[in-house]
């Protein structure tokens, strides 16, 4: 007897007939298992639940998008069933709420940045600081450059509950920006831009230009991208090879622009994967935990 | 009179930039604006060519900022178009020969007689291009839907805001729409998106233009060339008027029966678009 078969009590619990089904998925199975389980329970039952209602209940599961409809494929194509909702325990949503709370506190750099003098509280260097050289877009003279020397790098513990600083905006071409800590960009990150952080970086907005992440040597940090297109990623001194295509920037029509991505370093090899998949839901559990 | 001076910039070369001076000044002009453009791209002069002025050119640029003539005599009164005259570039000078605060002076005293003033900006960001936007109160910027130009785009709308020019706006140059529909070309709203920044026009690929050009005569002139007709329309727009943003792309290559039903006054959809 394999542990996916519906004789184990743990994996589903379905109660109710007639109108109203409620099916239960336990959370630590992975959803393909609970799946093929369940259309094996319902293919066995046709007969029972030829009609009627059901409820799915997820509990601390977090589905990717396309997730739901393949449940909803199972239920309809094994039985008379209509899904009426999906449920989850909302704890699950409350803490990837706190977890991406921990990385934001506001603490705005906007201002150092929009007058674009590279003096502000961001650590922003603009480029046109500099003298005529723009061809190096990393100003060394720059006044924060010499702290970094000093400042060890907070480990990740500590870090966790250092604010991080907030980038409002594109960040484009020719830009280079600076953070002794984690920080967070509102806005897209363009081609040529770069963002050097010493510890997380994590944009709301699609990454295009280059991420450095643990700048300081840290490789436990990580960057993380709500959508990415032909990133540069660095984390501490390694550089994700990203092989040897580069994706056109033609996106097809009504294509979407892009899924959650993070990248952190495994093995001494910068890794990327899907945000969701591989921390939320494979592993159940935050991806600063290894 | 108080006038605006306006840069037309775009970081990259050959995306357009003195095309679309040529055509913005000439379209400001046919609304009865008086309309001075000036050709900054000192040592490679080319808005004078494209104006089909080049034989005009008495005193240039350089000639009034170092004072060895006054700014009437540099103004080259256009052939076509009442109130639009053309400030020429040196072509054996460079660009060091002028500094920001000389343009700024000119552009000043320039503002006082026109209603636009369009500073045609060199490729690049070095000296001629500080001087180009020093005087600016408002940006155009140009680029194609091609990632290098993109590129210089974004580089080029950063020093903007840095120089405190924040209400730059976009000219897509060159779009082709058959290869946006095969996928193989960005379409406009990809280009927004990364660049952030209002369009103020989306011009279509156009043969017209190279023959206009040939000529000497701005291709809004030419009222079969769909980009002179966008040019119109950013004309209009920089004007103050509102004028809905056509995508090339969504404009449907007119057949027989649109034609027919547009003589017929039923075609809905072309008059949407005029």
């Amino acid at each position: 007897m394999t542990p996916t078969e519906t004789d184990n009590p743990e994996l589903l619990k379905i109660s109710g007939r007639g109108a109203l089904v409620n099916i239960q998925v336990d959370d630590s199975v992975p959803l393909q298992a609970a799946c093929r389980t369940l259309r094996e329970f319902l293919a066995r039952n046709r007969r029972l639940y030829s009609d009627g209602e059901v409820i799915v209940d997820i509990g601390r599961r977090l589905l990717l998008p396309d997730e739901p409809d393949r449940i909803r494929k199972v239920i309809e194509s094994e039985s008379g069933l209509r899904i009426k909702e999906f449920r989850c325990d909302t704890s699950v949503l409350e803490r990837e709420r706190d977890r991406i709370e921990s990385l934001i506190t506001m603490q705005s750099t906007t201002a150092g940045r929009a007058n674009g003098n590279g003096h502000g509280p961001g650590h922003a260097v603009h480029p046109t600081d500099q003298t005529d050289d723009n061809a190096n877009i990393i100003n060394d003279d720059e006044p924060q450059g010499d702290d970094r020397a000093t400042l060890e790098p907070a480990p990740r513990a500590e870090r966790g509950a250092v604010p991080a600083e907030v980038v409002r905006g594109t960040c484009r071409a020719g830009e280079a920006l600076r953070f002794q800590g984690n920080v967070v960009v509102v806005g897209n990150v363009n081609p040529g831009a770069q963002i050097i952080a010493q510890g997380d970086i994590l944009i709301f907005g699609t990454l295009r230009g280059m991420a450095h992440a643990g700048a300081g040597g840290d490789s436990t940090a990580v960057i993380l991208a709500m959508a990415v297109a032909n990133p540069q990623l660095r984390i501490a001194d390694y550089i994700w090879d990203e092989g040897t295509r580069r994706p056109s920037p033609v996106r097809r029509r009504g294509e979407a622009p892009g899924s959650p991505t993070i990248a952190r370093v495994l093995n001494r090899t910068v890794h990327v994967s899907p945000y969701l998949k591989n921390h939320a839901i494979d592993h159940g559990g935050n991806p600063n935990e290894r | 009179m108080s006038g605006k001076t306006i840069v037309m910039t775009s970081g990259k070369g050959g995306v357009g930039k003195t095309t679309a001076t040529a055509n913005v000044g000439t379209g400001l002009a046919l609304r009865s604006n008086r309309v001075v453009v000036i050709d900054t791209d000192i040592g490679l002069r080319n808005l004078d060519v494209v104006m089909g002025l080049e034989n005009r050119i008495v005193y240039d640029l350089v000639d009034v900022i170092e004072g060895r003539c006054r700014i009437e005599q540099a103004l080259i009164r256009d052939k076509h178009a009442g109130e639009l005259y053309l400030i020429a570039a040196a072509q054996t000078r460079d660009k060091d020969c002028i500094d920001s605060q000389q343009l700024v002076d000119l552009c000043r005293r320039l503002e006082a007689e026109f209603d636009y003033i369009i500073v045609d900006c060199p490729a690049g960001i070095e000296q001629g291009f500080r001087n180009a936007i020093s005087a600016a109160q408002e940006a155009l910027v140009v680029t194609t839907p091609e990632v290098s130009a993109i590129r210089d785009a974004d580089r080029v709308i950063g020093l903007l805001h840095a120089s405190d020019i924040r209400n730059a706006r976009l000219i897509i140059n060159r779009i082709r729409p058959e290869m946006v529909r095969q996928g193989d070309m960005m379409d406009a709203s990809d280009v927004l998106e990364m660049l952030a920044v209002d369009p103020i026009g989306l011009i279509p690929a156009d043969d017209r233009v190279i023959t206009s050009t040939n000529n000497g005569t701005p291709v809004v002139y030419d009222s079969q060339s769909p980009s002179g007709r966008e040019f119109v329309r950013i004309a209009a727009r920089i004007d103050g008027e509102h004028i809905p943003m056509i995508d090339p792309v969504e404009e449907q290559p007119t057949s027989i029966m649109d034609k027919v039903r547009t003589l017929m006054g039923i075609n809905r959809k072309a008059s949407a678009h005029v």
